[in-house]
């Protein structure tokens, strides 16, 4: 008796977070697929003003015409950046464009300074200012809320870069052209994002490999399906241009997730966030286990106090869409979905110990569940990385970050957890930045993505496209007959009842059986 | 054209216009604590700007201003913070020449000077 109590108790739990994160996995797939359609779709049948065409515009060229350029004010937020301060500020000065200034925000307690304080800097041409701080007060959102008062005051657009970032030439012509192609929506955009392209160290270590799949699923899909389907989406604190002028009246918090905070704050003013994975600059990846648990533990706190904090007046606000706050439920406990998985998973382990399942319930619905939610986020960042045209060289990436979410997992959730909990926000840990280079981007990928989705677009002969492998179109069919069995399966099980997958597996173990025979 | 320094409101400011560029800041010694790690400061291709600094590190960084050809002015704050936003020397040079430029006091070299 009491053993079945157990069973079924752990049955229960099992399928009841099982199925919570099949919502999570669903959407995984769902944008996956869209992903798919969206890079490969003929959108010269579209019409010019479809939404299609701005998600995928790219401009590699000048779409801001010289002299019409608005007032830029680049701000890069410094701590301790000796590794890597020399590299952004070339960056910034190589950037085409002629109204802008670069201005570092820094907190450096280090030999930062005596970089920052050198005359080479000071050509004039771009403009490029330093404020240094003498405390850390308000981390990031501090330094930056100290930048916006010593801005140009001319500036109509604000910039923000890390300081591991790499600015390619032409990103703020493309950001300027977003704005642009976005002035006619009927909720007013306070914000492109671009892609953070973590990239720079990609084959320093295994770690660096998982990382640079976890992004690619992250930006190349997830957040793309977003912008597809009109949901909230984030301003992930590097990366990404604002109107100055909204910026000065909503201002910087002193949140340890800035970014989140800020992006909860102009969804309730009734502005929107506007996503493109063509706007890219490459990044480092951080190096040891160490820094990415800190780094993930301070997004997964600071994170949940935001939602905690705004929870209610998000769900009640007018100026908030049905999509948005959908995205909002959906994001809110993001940070929990792996506890929620391995969670799940010991449940059912436990019930299958016990054989002990509620009646509707099959072991096979118990074990699609289990693949489906296991392969979610592997599949994404494949599907990524695929897009990316990297899968030969990045694949592995993908195994390294299965095994690295899982040993993050219980310090994410920790995280959480006090965030949820807690009275004040933690403190900042910053994530150091080497400066290690292994593989150098810049425009030479850009250019390549975008040749290859122009070449999909125009759909030539396969002839023509000499240089891309032949694998990759049986790749495509692949990921999306994966993607089609891993939402379907548990679903009809559920749905149906009855197995058709207990019978495969019950066959299967029958031959295996058999071949272990003899 | 021309190379100033003004002392104001507990902090100092030390800028140029015309072709002059401003002097390698690496110039103060760490002593005087004022482009280094602890003290706020903040730096454009036209100004440079120490907040709170110690009368006695204000005493010391005059003697090296003077010593590289920068004279004192006395001018208002807030056009010294505007010329560090934009950089509008126009609006600076009227300022200048609306309150007339300062003799700089003499100022005598201590035994430890630089």
């Amino acid at each position: 008796m009491h053993q079945y109590q157990i069973g079924l108790t752990a049955s229960y739990i099992a399928l009841t977070l099982g199925g919570f994160y099949f919502i999570y996995a669903i959407k995984y797939y769902i944008s996956s697929l869209i992903a798919l359609a969206l890079f490969s779709m003929d959108t010269s049948r579209l019409p010019p003003e479809h939404r299609i065409h701005r998600i995928l515009a790219q401009r590699d060229g000048a779409p801001v015409p010289i002299g019409d350029e608005p007032w830029v004010s680049i701000h890069l937020p410094f701590f301790n950046e000796l590794n890597v301060a020399r590299r952004i500020l070339e960056a910034c000065m190589d950037i085409n464009y002629t109204n802008f200034e670069v201005l570092v925000a820094d907190d450096s307690r280090d030999t930062t300074v005596e970089i920052l304080r050198e005359r080479g800097w000071q050509h004039g041409s771009p403009i490029i200012k330093f404020v240094h701080r003498k405390d850390r007060s308000g981390y990031k959102g501090g330094a930056l809320k100290e930048a916006m008062k010593f801005m140009h005051p001319l500036a109509e657009y604000i910039v923000v870069f890390d300081a591991d970032f790499v600015p390619p030439a032409n990103i703020l012509r493309q950001f300027i052209h977003q704005f642009r192609l976005h002035e006619k929506d009927v909720k007013p955009v306070a914000a492109v994002q671009g892609y953070q392209l973590h990239y720079l160290n990609r084959n320093e270590n295994w770690i660096t490999k998982g990382v640079r799949a976890e992004f690619s699923g992250s930006y190349m899909i997830e957040r793309l399906a977003e912008e597809v389907y009109g949901a909230m989406k984030m301003v992930s604190g590097s990366v990404f241009m604002f109107r100055a002028g909204l910026l000065r009246e909503l201002g910087w918090n002193h949140s340890i997730t800035e970014d989140w905070d800020l992006t909860l704050r102009l969804y309730l003013e009734g502005f929107k966030v506007v996503y493109t994975p063509l706007i890219q600059a490459p990044a480092e990846i951080p190096t040891t286990v160490r820094r990415i648990i800190r780094q993930r533990m301070r997004w997964a706190e600071g994170h949940t106090y935001a939602v905690r904090k705004y929870f209610l007046s998000v769900i009640r606000s007018g100026r908030i869409t049905l999509a948005e706050k959908l995205e909002f439920l959906y994001f809110a406990p993001y940070y929990l979905q792996s506890c929620v998985f391995i969670i799940g998973c010991m449940a059912w382990t436990v019930a299958q110990y016990y054989k002990r399942h509620p009646v509707f319930w099959t072991p096979t619905l118990g074990w699609s569940l289990v693949l489906s939610n296991f392969c979610a986020i592997p599949v994404m960042g494949l599907t990524g990385v695929f897009l990316e045209g990297d899968l030969a060289e990045d694949y592995s990436g993908v195994f390294s970050f299965i095994a690295l979410s899982y040993f993050i997992m219980p310090y994410q959730a920790y995280a959480a957890l006090k965030g949820l909990l807690e009275a004040e926000e933690g403190y900042w840990v910053r994530t150091l930045k080497t400066g290690h280079v292994t593989d150098y981007f810049l425009g030479v990928k850009l250019r390549g993505l975008i040749e290859w989705i122009n070449r999909l677009r125009t759909k030539r002969d396969l002839d023509l496209v000499d240089d891309l492998p032949i694998i990759r179109l049986p790749v495509r069919r692949l990921l999306f007959f994966c993607i089609v069995f891993l939402v379907c399966w548990p679903l009809l099980e559920f749905v149906c009842g009855v197995s058709t997958g207990e019978c495969l597996v019950y066959n299967l173990g029958y031959v295996l059986r058999g071949v272990v025979n003899g | 054209m021309g190379r100033h320094y003004s002392v104001a409101e507990g902090n100092l400011y030390i800028y140029t216009t015309g072709r002059d560029r401003l002097l390698d800041l690496g110039v103060f010694p760490k002593e005087l604590n004022l482009f280094e790690a602890d003290s706020a400061w903040r730096i454009s291709p036209w100004i440079a700007v120490v907040e709170d600094v110690l009368q006695r590190a204000i005493e010391m960084a005059q003697i090296i201003l003077q010593l590289n050809d920068y004279e004192r002015v006395s001018i208002p704050v807030p056009a010294l913070e505007h010329y560090f936003l934009d950089g509008d020397e126009y609006s600076l040079l009227e300022t200048i020449r609306e309150v007339g430029v300062e003799v700089a006091p003499v100022v005598n070299l201590p035994d430890d000077a630089p």
